[in-house]
């Protein structure tokens, strides 16, 4: 091992603009769960983040885009109140990005769910 | 440094005047008011022209490019979603048809067009002709 001390200079911080926009959604509900879909063109699957604290479901995505040296940088965010969140299983979200489509399944507790009875006849 | 101009002022202009012929105008199967940007942004450089169109949604087998008499049409569709026994809550996203036409400037390539759809943006990258791109000249001395 050397003790040759390496300088250690910071990087020269590469111009980045930030602009924030709200993803269109679509939002679909069935007996089992709720369906959320947002639009995040450009974001990574590693970009991606989703929360469910207290009824709100929070989504913020990151794009970046390098042009001559500066880099652009798009922050998606939404935040939605679900109502009655007492009615879905928030730790069993399941969340998947594809094609720049960011689609989560929020299922409803079992006693959530719409149940079918059925009718005997005596 | 030499400066090198380029008729980019008739390139947007012809792209307009296709927009009109095309009808639907850009956006996916919904006639945008004129005052909304483009979805398409195009940012020319020294070398040439890159497209930038974003599609989110889109499988990249469903953009289709074409050229042809020096028009480059994008087209792609993103189909209306179907899930049965459901109730839909909230419809912001769009679905349908998607198209985009320019007309090439005269100092591009139609022949040097290349294409890359990642995370729902589709970048198209149209380089120059060789013989118009910007090049130093070298001064002999005699």
């Amino acid at each position: 091992m050397s003790d040759t001390q390496i300088p250690v200079t910071s990087p020269t911080p590469e111009p980045e603009r930030v602009f924030r926009r709200t993803p269109e959604l679509e939002i679909v509900e069935d007996d089992q769960a709720l369906y959320v879909a947002a639009d995040l063109p450009g974001v990574a699957p590693g970009d991606v983040e989703v929360s469910l604290n207290d009824g709100v479901l929070a989504l913020r995505g990151r794009a970046r885009q390098g042009s001559n040296g500066s880099t652009i940088v798009t922050e998606f965010v939404r935040q939605l109140t679900l109502r009655d969140p007492a009615r879905y299983a928030g730790e069993q979200i399941d969340a998947v990005l594809r094609h720049g489509v960011l689609e989560l399944r929020i299922p409803k507790h079992e006693r959530a769910k719409r149940r079918q009875i059925p009718v005997t006849v005596n | 440094m030499l400066v090198h101009s380029h008729p980019f002022a008739d390139f947007l202009r012809l792209d307009r005047d296709l927009d009109r012929f095309f009808g639907r105008g850009f956006g996916f199967g919904r006639a945008l008011p004129a005052s909304l940007e483009s979805p398409v942004a195009v940012v020319p450089d020294n070398d040439g022209v890159s497209l930038r169109a974003e599609l989110p949604g889109v499988d990249p087998a469903a953009i289709t490019l074409t050229v042809e008499d020096r028009v480059l049409t994008i087209s792609a569709e993103r189909p209306a979603p179907t899930r049965e026994n459901s109730r839909t809550r909230l419809q912001e996203r769009r679905s349908g048809t998607f198209t985009y036409a320019v007309r090439l400037a005269d100092d591009l390539d139609a022949e040097s067009i290349s294409a890359r759809a990642e995370h729902g943006v589709l970048t198209v990258r149209i380089a120059k002709r060789a013989e118009v791109k910007p090049r130093q000249i070298e001064v002999k001395v005699s």
